[in-house]
C-alpha cells in the first residue's frame, strides 16, 4: 500500500501593501509633529481662570532672559507688531496667536509686549498653567 | 542540430518583509516621541492702541490698581479701596459684564512697576473670565 504525502500549501502574505500602509502612517506623523526649538527657558504663569485653548498657529514667547521669540525666531519688541501683521495677513483668516510670558518678569519687560500686541490689532490669547487649587 | 534549450526565467523578488519592519519601527519611534501639547490660557480683549483719538476713561469705569502686595478697586480715584482677588471677582460678577454693551465692559487696569507677570496674569485672566475688557492705562501729558 502506498501512502501519498500531501503537498504542503505554501502561504504567501502580501507584505508590500503592509509597507505602504506603514509609510503612509510615517508620513502622517511627520506632518502632524511640530519640532520646536527648545532654547527658550520659560516658566508659565498660573491662574485658576483659564481654559483649554485650540492649537496655536502663531506662537509668541517672552523668555526668562527677556528675549522675545515669534515662531521660534528671536526678534525685538519694536518688530513684533509688524511681524504679527505680516503673519496674520499671510493666513488671511482668524488666526490663533498664543502669547507665553515667563512668570517672574517685571512690568517693564512684559508691558511693551502687551502694547505691541494691542498695536498689531490681533486677537491673542495669554497662555498659562491651570492652578491645581 | 540540437534543440535550443529555453533558459529558465530568473524570478526577481525583493524581500519587502524587512522593509515593513523598518517602517513599523519608525512608526513606533514617532508615536513614542510625539507629545501632543494642550495649551491652556485666556483670550485677552484689549482696545486697539492705534485709534485716532483714544477714548478718555469714563469717571464711572471700574478701575483696578494692581500693586505688589495689594489690590485697590473703585470707580474713581477718591473711592479706591483695598480688595482681595476673590472680592474683586464677586464685585465684577455682580456688574454682569458679559451681558453689558462693549463700552460698559471696560475695566481700567493700572499696574504697579514692581508687579511681576504671574500676578498680572492672574488679574487679567480673572477680569476676562468675568467678561471684562481690559483697558491699559497710558498717561498722556496735557
Amino acid at each position: 500500500m502506498t501512502i501519498r504525502r500531501r503537498k504542503k500549501p505554501t502561504i504567501l502574505l502580501p507584505l508590500a501593501s503592509m509597507g505602504d500602509i506603514a509609510f503612509l502612517l510615517i508620513i502622517f506623523f511627520m506632518l502632524v509633529s511640530s519640532f520646536m526649538k527648545n532654547n527658550q527657558e520659560f516658566d508659565p504663569a498660573i491662574s485658576e481662570d483659564i481654559i483649554d485653548l485650540p492649537t496655536a498657529e502663531i506662537s509668541v514667547v517672552l523668555d526668562k532672559d527677556n528675549r522675545l521669540w515669534i515662531q521660534g525666531l528671536e526678534i525685538n519688541t519694536s518688530e513684533l507688531a509688524g511681524a504679527l501683521e505680516v503673519l496674520v495677513q499671510e493666513r488671511r483668516r482668524e488666526t490663533e496667536v498664543h502669547v507665553s510670558i515667563h512668570k517672574d518678569l517685571p512690568r517693564s519687560d512684559y508691558m511693551p509686549v502687551m502694547e505691541a500686541l494691542s498695536e498689531a490689532g490681533v486677537r491673542f490669547k495669554l497662555t498659562g498653567q491651570l492652578s491645581e487649587a | 542540430m540540437g534543440r535550443k534549450r529555453k533558459r529558465e526565467k530568473a524570478e526577481a523578488e525583493i524581500d519587502v518583509g524587512a522593509f515593513a519592519d523598518i517602517a513599523f519601527l519608525l512608526i513606533i519611534f514617532f508615536i513614542l516621541t510625539t507629545s501632543i501639547v494642550r495649551s491652556t490660557g485666556r483670550e485677552l480683549e484689549l482696545p486697539q492702541a492705534q485709534t485716532p483719538e483714544n477714548k478718555k476713561v469714563d469717571e464711572k469705569t471700574p478701575t483696578v490698581n494692581l500693586l505688589v502686595d495689594q489690590i485697590l478697586y473703585g470707580e474713581d480715584e477718591d473711592t479706591m479701596e483695598e480688595i482681595t482677588l476673590d472680592g474683586l471677582r464677586a464685585t465684577l460678577l455682580s456688574r454682569n459684564l458679559r451681558e453689558a454693551e462693549e463700552a460698559e465692559r471696560m475695566v481700567v487696569l493700572e499696574v504697579g512697576e514692581e508687579v511681576n507677570y504671574d500676578r498680572y496674569f492672574k488679574m487679567v485672566s480673572m477680569i476676562s473670565d468675568v467678561g471684562g475688557i481690559i483697558a491699559i492705562v497710558e498717561e498722556v501729558d496735557e
